[in-house]
C-alpha cells in the first residue's frame, strides 16, 4: 500500500505511470480524502496557470498588437 | 514544420516571417514577464528574440518547433538580462517543509492543514503571480513551460539541458512550493 506521502511525490512530479501505478494510486484516493484534495489542489493549480495567460492576452491585446507591429517593422 | 514553410522561413519572406510573429509573441512576452521582467524590458526581449531568430534561422533544420526554438533563444536572452545581484532563493529547503508534513509512516500529519476548495481557488486567483515570481528561476522555468506552454516533457529537458527525472524534482519543487505560498497567504 502506498503512503501518503509517495501517493503526494507522484502526483506533484507529474511523471508518467504505469497502469498498475494509476490503479494503486486510484486506491488509495478512494480511502484518504487528504490526498484526494492535494490532487484537487495541484489540479487548481494547473487550471489557473493556464488561464492566467488566456487572461493576460485578453487584457493586453493592445500592447500585445503594438509590440507586433514593432516588430515586424525591424525585421 | 513543412518544407515549404521551412524554404520560405530560409528566404526570409515576410508575409511568412510576419505571420509567425503574430503566432509566436504573445506567449514569449508573457513568458517574460512572468520571469520578472516589466513591461518595457520584455518587450526589448522579446524584440532582441525575433532579431536572433532571424538571423539564426538560416540554420534551423525543422527538427524542433519553431515554437521550440523560441523559447530557448528567450531563455537565454532572459539569463543575460538577469542582473547578477539576484540572489538565488535557496528554495531546496522546499523539500524539508514538505518533509514535515508527514509522519515517519509517510502519511499526512494530523496537523497537515489544507483549506476549504473555494478559498483555496480564490487565493490562486488572487495570488499565483506574486507566487510564480517568487519562485526560484529553475524552478519557475519549468513551471512555466509544463504549465503555461504545455511543453512536452522531452522538449522541456532538451531546452534545459536536464534530465527527466531531474525535471520531476524541479516540478515537484515547484508545485509545492507554490502551493505552500499560496497556503500561507491564505492563512495570513
Amino acid at each position: 500500500m502506498l503512503s501518503c506521502k509517495e501517493v503526494t511525490r507522484k502526483i506533484a512530479k507529474q511523471e508518467k505511470l504505469s497502469f498498475m501505478q494509476r490503479l494503486e494510486i486510484k486506491m488509495h484516493m478512494f480511502i484518504c480524502n487528504k490526498c484526494r484534495f492535494f490532487t484537487q489542489q495541484m489540479q487548481a493549480l494547473s487550471q489557473a496557470a493556464r488561464n492566467s495567460f488566456q487572461m493576460f492576452q485578453t487584457e493586453n491585446k493592445q500592447e500585445i498588437d503594438q509590440l507586433k507591429n514593432k516588430i515586424k517593422a525591424k525585421l | 514544420m513543412q518544407e515549404n514553410d521551412l524554404k520560405k522561413l530560409k528566404a526570409k519572406d515576410q508575409v511568412f516571417i510576419a505571420s509567425l510573429v503574430d503566432e509566436h509573441t504573445d506567449y514569449l512576452y508573457y513568458l517574460a514577464k512572468m520571469k520578472g521582467f516589466n513591461s518595457e524590458k520584455a518587450e526589448d526581449i522579446v524584440q532582441v528574440v525575433w532579431l536572433r531568430f532571424l538571423s539564426a534561422c538560416s540554420d534551423f533544420e525543422g527538427r524542433s518547433s519553431v515554437k521550440t526554438f523560441l523559447l530557448g533563444i528567450l531563455f537565454n536572452v532572459c539569463r543575460e538580462g538577469i542582473r547578477a545581484e539576484q540572489k538565488e532563493r535557496k528554495q531546496d529547503v522546499i523539500d524539508d517543509m514538505v518533509e514535515m508534513d508527514f509522519d515517519q509512516k509517510g502519511n499526512w500529519q494530523a496537523q497537515a492543514w489544507q483549506p476549504e476548495a473555494e478559498l483555496w481557488r480564490a487565493e490562486i486567483k488572487k495570488s499565483l503571480h506574486l507566487c510564480i515570481e517568487n519562485l526560484d528561476d529553475k524552478y519557475r522555468e519549468v513551471f512555466l513551460l509544463k504549465e503555461i506552454s504545455g511543453e512536452e516533457t522531452d522538449n522541456i529537458c532538451n531546452l534545459l539541458g536536464i534530465q527527466s527525472t531531474n525535471l520531476g524534482v524541479l516540478l515537484f519543487r515547484a508545485r509545492n512550493y507554490l502551493k505552500k505560498c499560496l497556503e500561507a497567504k491564505l492563512h495570513a
